[in-house]
């Protein structure tokens, strides 16, 4: 019975919600299941035939989800995932609502793919006891909300222990997640390219052994701290990953690489710039080969890949186009500022930086990101959100010319006014930090030019 | 004309946006024509501070700290008598406890500060987070600001000792102890603050203060700095005390 009114309740809240359209909806009905019946998640994803996977990490989730959930379906599954980017369990209870007949006793799906916060990581392994976690990367990101990132790796890692027989599969190359493959049933996955190499010693957040302490020695570094390393004091080192990419071919439009999963090789193609999304379709493929899933339905989902919103997605508007690259860090804002000045054409550039609870409160960050790289390489920039002054401030330290930046506060403003100045056939690139990325996307969806919350990403 | 900057553990305490604060110096004084030199200070390095005009040490992971802590302890000595003699000092956050007599981590462990402050930090329950506005105390009279933003995000409460004075006055957050009464210490010209956000870039006079202090170790003939257009400095500082008395301060 406190089932039934749980998901009744939840029902009838997601339809309210929808209709007046208040926030998209995407955690409110599962916060009022949730107090209804604490156990509605467990209750529902236990009737999910295939069980449920997570994936967690500081950057890709949300890419790397929705390619696990792109290859699923067209491997034939019904999938059931929290795509709305609410990653606390409250998306995972609403979703699985959504999913589910009227009185929770049935679910129009038969696998859970879940992308959770890291800070939820303890209690929704917790609920959905699921067969396989997948872990990303971990980063410096919105610190004021998660304490630091030491804390961040051991609450993760202190959720596998209600995990005894699920498939952990982690990040070989980032030694704060590798290192959580001590004791548990771990894979690993990789980059195995010797011309991939890092440029700036920027954005190292981990240089030390997790278990000893020691600095770590790197004989190759991809970027930040991720790369080839040993501990020259415990002897921790890089685990050799079954699952790797290589011959590795980056451009500003699209990526090439060559994969090998256990013995079955595939080359891809995505049309998505940047180191980071090589590691988004390698951790994709890795997970649903583990699954079973065929290697030429891996390889046509992967080169048919379509960004989610604010991930890269291009948007064309008339005869303009603008990129979308949400930003949340120094390393993917560092990765995001290199794969648009990878070449030499001025850029004309649109920053939001928002200092919302979602965006992180804190924006000290900015301060740790490569600006400088912004230099002879752009045109106009415009500046927008809340912490504009500090972003414009930010580019002023990093030497750029202030006479061709523009603040303007109002998000919407922003676009309207940069996208003006664009000359026809020319890209505007769009650097929002997560609520002004939202305020864009209301914007661009009351206008018809992208699709809404709802109808699939 | 020359300022000397010692970075200590640029590597390891590199928290928060720290590297702000080191590159608001250094343009400063490249806006007006003065050289500055940074030396970066890395564990086990040999430095001579009598040579330091200014010594920054930013924040750390706990991790970070105990990993340099022994370090900096060696050096301890020097440092105080560079500080005696009129260097000046800036250390914020995890460095600011360290630059204290101990901090008592929640495991009850003490890490042995250097003791150029007369003040102790200890494990708070609570991690204290938010935008902070301070009315900065005696020493800045006569500046022509008095105010200073940031961000402070700490668990540790810094309890001051015997005289020793406090940066400032908390007009809004937490501040040194979570009691939202005092922030920072000042002894000499060695100034602790939980505050970054950057700090130097938003308060530009403090900056320059800075920068002026360190000057006048070696050419106590200056007198003041030739000035710069700070109207984008001081746009970002009013917008972020806005966003200090509007934002709701949370802990977790
Ligand atoms: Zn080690």
């Amino acid at each position: 019975m406190r089932k039934f009114l749980a998901v009744l309740k939840a029902k009838t809240s997601v339809s309210i919600i929808r209709l007046f359209k208040v926030g998209g909806g995407s955690t409110f009905p599962g916060l009022l299941a949730e107090k209804i019946d604490p156990q509605i998640i467990t209750k529902l994803s236990s009737k999910l035939k295939y069980g449920s996977i997570i994936i967690t990490g500081t950057n890709g989730k949300t890419t790397t989800s929705k390619m696990i959930s792109d290859i699923l379906t067209k491997a034939g599954y019904e999938v059931v995932s929290n795509r709305a980017g609410s990653n606390m369990t409250r998306g995972v209870a609403s979703s699985l609502i959504e999913k589910s007949s009227w009185m929770g006793t049935k679910i129009d799906g038969d696998i859970g793919v879940f992308e959770i916060d890291e800070a939820t990581m303890a209690y929704a392994v917790k609920k959905i006891k699921p067969k396989a976690i997948l872990v990303t990367n971990l980063f410096r990101d919105q610190l004021d909300r998660y304490g630091e990132l030491d804390k961040t790796a051991k609450i993760i890692k202190d959720s596998f222990s209600d995990a005894n027989k699920t498939q952990i599969i982690l990040n070989a190359d980032d030694p704060l997640v590798a290192s959580m493959g001590q004791d548990v049933n771990a894979s690993y996955y990789g980059l195995d390219d010797s011309n991939i190499v890092a440029t700036s010693e920027a954005a190292m957040d981990s240089k030390d052994c997790l278990r000893c302490g020691a600095e770590l020695v790197f004989k190759q570094r991809y970027f930040g701290h991720s790369g080839i390393y040993s501990c020259p004091n415990c002897g921790f080192a890089r685990p050799k990953p079954k699952n790797i990419a290589f011959n590795i071919s980056l451009s500003p439009e699209a990526t090439f690489m060559q994969l090998r999963l256990h013995s079955d090789a595939i080359g891809v193609s995505i049309n998505l710039p940047g180191l980071f999304n090589v590691y988004n379709v390698l951790a994709a493929a890795s997970l649903t080969h583990w699954l079973g899933v065929d290697k030429k339905i891996i390889s046509e989902s992967i080169n048919a890949f379509q960004a989610a919103f604010g991930r890269m997605e291009k948007i064309t508007i008339g005869k303009k186009h603008m990129l979308i690259l949400l930003v949340k860090n120094p390393t993917g804002f560092n990765q995001v500022l290199r794969s648009i000045t990878s070449d030499d054409t001025k850029k004309t550039v649109a920053i939001l930086l928002n200092d919302n609870f979602a965006d992180g409160t804190d924006v000290s960050w900015i301060w740790d990101s490569e600006l400088e790289l912004l230099k002879n390489r752009t045109g106009r920039i415009f500046v927008g959100g809340i912490r504009a002054q500090d972003m414009a401030l930010r580019l002023k330290y990093a030497g750029l010319n202030m006479s061709f930046v523009k603040i303007i506060k109002e998000e919407e403003k922003v676009i309207d006014e940069s996208l003006d100045s664009l000359p026809d056939g020319q890209t505007l690139y769009v650097m929002p930090t997560y609520t002004a990325m939202l305020k864009i996307r209301n914007m661009l969806t009351s206008q018809g030019l992208v699709k809404g919350f709802w109808e699939g990403q | 004309m020359k300022l000397t900057i010692f970075h200590l553990y640029p590597e390891a305490m590199n928290l928060y946006g720290d590297l702000g604060n080191i590159l608001t110096l250094v343009k400063r004084c490249q806006w007006r024509g003065i050289d500055v030199e940074v030396s970066n200070i890395k564990v086990g390095d040999k430095a001579d501070f009598n040579q330091a005009d200014l010594i920054f040490l930013g924040g750390g992971q706990d991790r970070g700290q105990s990993i340099i802590a022994p370090d900096l302890l060696r050096k301890g000595s020097q440092i105080k008598e560079a500080v005696d003699n009129g260097a000046v000092s800036l250390t914020i956050c995890g460095g600011y406890q360290l630059f204290g007599k101990y901090f008592r981590t929640a495991e009850g462990t003490e890490i042995k500060g250097i003791e150029v402050f007369d003040a102790y930090t200890v494990a708070g329950n609570r991690r204290l987070i938010g935008n902070v506005i301070v009315e900065a105390g005696n020493w800045a009279s006569g500046q022509n600001q008095e105010k200073l933003v940031g961000f402070e995000n700490h668990s540790g409460k810094t309890i001051l000792l015997n005289d020793l004075s406090p940066l400032g006055t908390v007009v809004k957050g937490f501040g040194n102890d979570g009691e939202g009464k005092t922030e920072g210490a000042v002894y000499k010209n060695a100034f602790g603050t939980y505050l970054h956000g950057s700090l130097l870039p938003k308060n530009p006079w403090f900056a320059d203060y800075l920068i002026l202090k360190g000057l006048k170790r070696k050419h106590l003939e200056i007198e003041g700095l030739d000035e710069l257009d700070d109207t984008l400095e001081m746009d970002a500082n009013v917008a972020a005390q806005k966003r200090a008395m509007t934002a709701k301060t949370t802990y977790i």
